[in-house]
């Protein structure tokens, strides 16, 4: 059989988008059942330079609540057009209101008031302090209020001035709660919680890093409840009238008041709204992190998410999660932990990636090319499918655990369905990357495009045809 | 006597000494179909932005049904009932034909933060003002262009989108601000009727800027208002200002 290089070439050009998908999020995971690699990447996981479960759980705790911080900033800055370049304002706002609510306020000895009494509930077998959710919802409607004063001020600037501004306050907070305001605020230590959000179950003989696992497993559940919620609310309203009207006022405002749109009553809307979803997310983080210090005003929290939304596409809600998920979910997997000592290589490769979407793809993955699209949204996917399997029962604790599931159907490697396969049907060569060992199990040609018609990618993968 | 639907008195506006439009007076009765008319730069787009509130005003009075808006933000003026388009077509480009169709109609359900969590709430009144949407589509030869964005447009396109915008609004008195430059003859003169038999039919009342003098003394217009050099140099019936077209002639013949 005589090889045409250049037809094989051409399929693989076809794909490139695909490919790109596949390594950046579901090759990476496997590499410790590769012959040459795998032992070192195993080696690497038990000295924890590639993460495991529980970082893996933290990770996706701090891309859900990222998430619910995108999405309020596309809301915002996307939806109706005032880029704010300082959205830590209301996080940092969120997280230390949050615990000040939660745990009390003194002043030297002098209280100025006590602070909520401890509500523990059980929901659905995990047991938590109300309370602390009670006070991370007060805290973000009071920064609304305070989000509704400023607004109103703020938003009278125009565009380059109101950026500004924006950049400016949280640098103005971060001052006053290390600084001026340390008396209350803890200074550069921070505010420590007290008060945790998951607590042990009564009864539980769980100890130690076994309880503690739980306990990192039912927060995950918590904060993806979270934020599918407040995720759920800004698309709605993204969606809605509202949104559309939001969208007319970054597009032309003189017309859309023109048109009778009171254009300030809309934006300070929207500036409240979003600040108060910042506020959640910024008192989740706090419990996450188990204090707020100054580092939830840095610029570089609001950079982040800037980048996340444009990356995945400014304006569409879609493309700030999507754009959170591949980016922080993906790559702190594989960069931020993999080189803890290099944090800043984060910011580097993000820097990068933006200066290579806004070259090719300046409206963002979301717009880009169906086949560059679908990868990504299979990458995310899998990404979910790997966390699974990779934590076992971590997001529905005890009553659905999809690992043990997808295994027993879709057949089972040394880490579960991932892997690669080349092998013949019907004497073809087919080379299935994705679903490897478990495409492998299913015999008809039919059959595997069904599947992978039903995974939503037949498109960008096909059967490998060739020429006869 | 009729009411009159807008009045204008003693506006006036600079630009840095330039006076833009200078102490104009005119009154546009209810039902009536009026031309404004002048050359470049005479300041008929001026009178618009000042009537409408995009720019303020240096003086005089502007009164919609009888009510002063003068100083007041424009989405108020346009919550009289007044609507207008721009010169140079201001679409939301990245909206489609549809959405920028969708967003002029007032009392929407959807348009508040509460309301909008509940889609079923406004699904209903969406789907009505969709239907009524594609009926001016149609009427203006567009409908095809319905899910494309605005931004795609031809510029003759965008013209009849924006007259499309402004029907939708409700509003009971429309100032068209060059609706059919660039816009095809036959679509000119279909346009044209379209706007007369709205008047009649919704008792609508009509300012049109138009630069052609010729063309708009040809379309049975009920009053005209000739200005040149920010001046309000005519005003009355069209009869009168072609017998003045002389006059006219003579003084922006250099
Ligand atoms: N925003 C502005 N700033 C400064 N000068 C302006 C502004 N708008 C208009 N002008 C000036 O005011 C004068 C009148 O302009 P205007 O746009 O009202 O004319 P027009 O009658 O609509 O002309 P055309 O037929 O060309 O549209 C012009 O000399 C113009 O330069
Ligand atoms: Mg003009």
């Amino acid at each position: 059989m005589k090889l045409d290089w250049e037809y094989y070439w051409d399929e693989v050009k076809k794909r490139k988008f695909f490919i790109f998908g596949f390594f950046l999020v579901v090759l990476l995971p496997t590499m410790d059942t590769w012959i040459f690699l795998g032992p070192s990447v195993r080696t690497a996981q038990s000295v924890g330079i590639m993460p495991d479960s529980v970082t893996t759980s933290i990770i996706i705790q701090k891309a859900a609540i990222l998430v619910i911080f995108a999405v309020s900033w596309d809301l915002l800055s996307g939806y109706s057009g005032q880029i704010s370049f300082g959205h830590a304002l209301f996080l940092g706002m969120g997280g230390y209101l949050a615990v000040m609510i939660r745990e009390g306020l003194m002043i030297g000895d002098q209280e100025v008031f006590p602070g909520m009494e401890e509500q523990l509930v059980d929901i659905g077998g995990i047991y938590f302090d109300l309370s602390v959710i009670e006070a991370i919802i007060l805290a973000s409607a009071l920064i609304a209020v305070f989000a509704l004063v400023t607004g109103t001020i703020i938003l009278r600037l125009k565009g380059p001035y109101f950026a500004l501004v924006t950049l400016v306050l949280p640098l103005i907070a971060q001052i006053l709660v290390t600084k001026i305001w340390g008396d209350f605020t803890g200074g550069d230590g921070g505010l420590q919680i007290t008060s945790q959000l998951i607590q042990k179950p009564p009864g539980s003989t769980l100890e130690g890093l076994d309880l503690f696992k739980l306990q990192i497993e039912q927060m995950t559940t918590v904060i993806l409840t979270f934020a599918i919620v407040c995720v759920a609310i800004m698309y709605l309203l993204a969606r809605s009238r509202y949104g559309l009207v939001l969208k007319a006022i970054r597009e032309d405002e003189q017309a859309a008041s023109s048109s009778g749109i009171n254009v300030s009553l809309y934006k300070v809307s929207v500036f409240v709204i979003s600040s108060f979803f910042a506020s959640v997310a910024g008192g989740l983080l706090a419990q996450v992190f188990g204090s707020s210090t100054s580092a939830l005003f840095e610029s570089e929290r609001s950079f982040e998410i800037i980048i996340f939304s444009i990356l995945g596409g400014i304006g569409t809600i879609l493309g700030a999660i999507i754009g959170t998920f591949v980016l922080f979910f993906a790559l702190s997997y594989y960069i931020k932990d993999g080189f803890v000592d290099l944090q800043t290589i984060e910011v580097l490769i993000f820097g990068l990636l933006l200066i290579i979407i806004i070259r090719y793809q300046p409206r963002g993955l979301i717009n880009a090319d169906p086949q560059l699209r679908n990868s990504l949204f299979f990458g995310v996917i899998f990404s979910f499918l790997m966390a699974f399997y990779d934590t076992g029962n971590m997001i529905i604790a005890s009553t659905w655990n999809p690992a043990p599931i997808l295994q027993k159907y879709l057949g089972q490697g040394e880490r579960g369905f991932f892997g690669m396969d080349l092998f013949k049907v019907q004497g073809r060569m087919v080379l299935y990357f994705i679903v490897g060992t478990v495409i492998g199990y299913y015999g008809p040609e039919l059959a595997q495009k069904i599947r992978l018609r039903l995974w939503g990618v037949w498109p960008s993968l096909g059967t490998f045809d060739p020429p006869k | 006597m009729t009411e009159v639907a807008l009045s204008v008195r003693g506006l006036s506006k600079s630009f840095s000494g330039l006076k833009a439009v200078n102490n104009i007076h005119f009154d546009l009765k209810k039902n009536e179909i009026m031309g404004l008319i002048g050359p470049n730069g005479s300041g008929k787009s001026t009178t618009f932005n000042t009537i409408t509130g995009i720019i303020p005003a240096d003086s005089g009075s502007v009164k919609v049904f009888g009510e002063e808006v003068m100083g007041r933000p424009p989405h108020e003026i346009s919550s009289l009932g007044l609507s207008r388009t721009f010169q140079n077509t201001r679409l939301w480009r990245e909206l489609t034909v549809l959405e920028n169709l969708m967003i002029p109609p007032k009392n929407q359900f959807g348009t508040s933060v509460l309301n909008a969590l509940m889609p079923w709430k406004y699904k209903k009144q969406e789907g009505e003002l969709i239907e009524k949407a594609y009926t001016i589509l149609k009427l203006l030869e567009i409908e095809h262009m319905a899910e494309n964005y605005a931004s795609e447009l031809s510029g003759g396109q965008s013209k009849l989108v924006d007259i499309g915008r402004l029907l939708m609004s409700d509003a009971k008195i429309l100032m068209l601000d060059e609706p059919v430059a660039g816009v095809a003859g036959p679509l000119t003169e279909k346009i044209f009727q379209t706007l007369k038999k709205l008047r009649k039919e919704l008792g609508l009342t009509i300012l049109i800027i138009e630069h052609n003098m010729d063309f708009i003394l040809r379309k049975g217009i009920d009053h005209i208002v000739v200005m040149a050099n920010g001046e309000e140099i005519l005003n009355g019936p069209p009869d009168i200002v072609r017998q003045s077209l002389d006059v006219i002639d003579a003084y922006l013949g250099e």
